[in-house]
């Protein structure tokens, strides 16, 4: 099993949903380190535990509602922002993500160091195409986590001035 | 005379979103639906003019708990217009990759959706506190599912191996043999999985239904079969409309379905109702400890019925097991386009009940047409069916105590309403 693990989640099917999993397909696409698995996670609800379970880091992609326009990025923490979709300034559609991780916590099940991937959405819906502004985005959201990884330029300026809007 | 005003939006619990509306004044019931809040898509559109080796990878996708029954049904239906047919180590290794889809379902069913309704709780967050040892009992039996459903399809979540007529990749007899021995271990936790099912308060309500379920005369049937009722209906599956008969409602953006009553049911119960004498025996035991016989007509006890079903998954899991590792798994290449099209119906039972999925495929290889009809879909009429028959046995009681009752009874279904919102049939010209 490889130490870190990138899982892009969300259903390709529904629009910019599917954004982590394409995100995953552009970083198959490059080169990554030995230790270092990239995988469509897609919808896995509560097995998002055993998918995490057992690695060092996990490095998150996923469609969040987070307010910005379409596109944005922004690299956060669990601990940064509230995940059940109502309280926190920052939301993730889909909540069993937050059901996972809660979960695990109360069970104690030791999860890897979790840093999130959020990609503002344009539109969900049925079909299989980008917004986009989420499509040009990608390339922005696979440099910031080649860099997350030790690989290649730390974060390029542009998507720096992106993830600031 | 009881007057109740109910409204749930956004029912917990259940994958999707659904509304429950009821209301009765002076005793009499006026107003019992369950609403689909969702729009429907046209999903079926996404298939038109893709390459028929796309088809149940793009299905697949539908849903993460139904992957590869989305993915077997469209492989069906593929190869039936195709002409092809699968190799017995195909159809081996795939009722093999859908045991553990059923167990994965089922557990996440039982455990995580219905046991905190029972344990008096919101959610299985504070059922961890009052039964640790079940949720992680519940984790340790999907991770094995989940396991085995990667070790066959290749990857967590969703099939990738599974290709028309046959797979692109092999699970190796060391996996088979871990796989197995984890079985193995499983009955135990299947055991107390019985003991914990066998506790649960179960709510008492019995209303005369129409089963729905594949058949086959040589095993449990989850992959193609004769559509059996107990009404006395057979049909072969490319016939299923004669026993959907869509309908369009006015409350609801999905479509309803009927055979010979006002509605049916399908899912664990009604396989369990006709299907039985198919079970494997350590599962008529199950079934024997929670009291479940057939026709068993308490819907409340298709959870009963999922947990009687994991068990016969985990025993036909590890017979299969045996005959692969007797047969020697090896590699096989897939057939090729045979040149022309055709039209073919695949049906499976999925965890929720009778997935259908129909295609056209033209003889370029593309899709030219498709239909799917979801078992959420069928079941829809019959939850609104048992709603009016139940609400007035229990409009005496405390407002809070129905809307209870009520989400119990739409959870007890399993619905999947974030599938059926794309059920509509398109035909495309």
């Amino acid at each position: 099993m490889r130490e870190i693990l990138i899982v892009g989640l969300g259903n390709p099917l529904q629009g910019d949903d599917g954004v982590g999993c394409r995100a995953i397909e552009a970083l198959e696409r490059c080169e990554l380190p030995p230790d270092v698995e990239a995988t469509d996670g897609g919808t896995p609800g509560i097995g998002l535990i055993h998918l995490l379970e057992g690695r060092r880091r996990a490095i998150l992609i996923d469609a969040a509602e987070m307010g910005r326009p379409p596109g944005a990025i922004r690299r956060f923490r669990p601990d940064e922002v509230a995940l059940t979709g109502s309280a926190g300034r920052f939301s993730l559609h889909r909540t069993a993500v937050a059901d996972a991780l809660a979960l695990a916590a109360a069970l104690d099940i030791p999860l890897p160091e979790i840093v999130f991937y959020g990609v503002q959405p344009g539109r969900i819906g049925w079909g299989e195409e980008l917004s986009p502004q989420v499509a040009a985005a990608i390339p922005q959201l696979v440099a910031m986590i080649m860099a997350e990884i030790g690989c290649g330029r730390p974060e390029a300026p542009d998507a720096a001035r992106n993830s600031a809007l | 005379m009881a007057s109740v005003n109910i409204a749930v939006h956004h029912v917990t619990r259940v994958e999707g979103h659904g509304n429950i509306v009821v209301n009765a004044r002076n005793g009499v019931l006026e107003e019992c639906r369950l609403e689909i809040v969702e729009t429907p898509r046209f999903f079926e559109a996404m298939l038109r003019g893709r390459p028929y080796t796309q088809a149940s990878h793009i299905t697949s996708r539908i849903c993460g708990i139904c992957a590869v029954g989305h993915a077997t049904a469209s492989l069906r239906a593929t190869e039936n217009a195709l002409g092809i047919e699968p190799s017995e180590q195909t159809v081996l290794l795939r009722k093999l990759n859908f045991h553990g889809e059923i167990i994965d379902s089922h557990v996440l069913h039982v455990y995580m959706l219905v046991a905190p309704d029972m344990f008096g709780v919101g959610s299985v967050i504070p059922l961890v506190k009052i039964a640790p040892e079940a949720v992680m009992r519940a984790l340790r039996i999907k991770k094995l599912a989940g396991d085995l459903c990667a070790t066959i399809g290749g990857r967590h979540t969703h099939p990738i191996a599974m290709a028309v007529g046959g797979f692109t990749h092999f699970p190796t007899a060391a996996e088979l043999k871990e796989l197995r021995a984890r079985l193995v271990e499983a009955r135990v936790d299947m055991d107390e999985t019985v003991k914990l099912a066998k506790t649960l308060p179960w709510p008492q309500f019995k209303r005369e239904t129409e089963y729905v379920a594949l058949r086959k005369e040589d095993e449990y049937a989850f992959i193609d079969g004769t559509i059996t009722t107990t009404d006395g209906g057979k049909y072969a599956p490319a016939d299923y409309r004669k026993v959907t008969n869509e309908r369009m409602v006015p409350h609801s953006t999905a479509k309803h379905t009927a055979h010979k009553r006002e509605s049916y049911m399908v899912g664990a119960l009604a396989r369990f109702n006709i299907n039985y004498d198919k079970l494997h025996p350590r599962a008529q035991t199950a079934a024997a400890e929670l009291g479940l016989q057939p026709i068993c007509t308490n819907p409340y006890l298709n959870t009963a019925a999922q947990v009687v079903e994991m068990v016969h998954s985990v025993e036909d899991a590890i017979r299969i097991i045996d005959e692969l590792l007797e047969r020697g798994i090896r590699p096989e290449p897939l057939p090729p386009f045979p040149g022309r099209g055709g039209e073919g119906v695949g049906a499976c039972e999925v965890p929720r009940g009778t997935l259908f999925h129909n295609y056209q495929i033209g003889d370029d290889g593309k899709v030219s047409g498709a239909n799917c009809i979801i078992p959420t879909g069928q079941n829809l009429a019959n939850i609104e069916a048992d709603m009016r028959a139940l609400v007035p046995q229990i409009l005496d009681r405390p407002q809070e105590e129905i809307r209870q009752l009520l989400e119990m009874l739409v959870r007890a279904y399993d619905p999947c309403i974030s599938c059926s919102v794309h059920f509509l049939d398109v035909r495309f010209v």
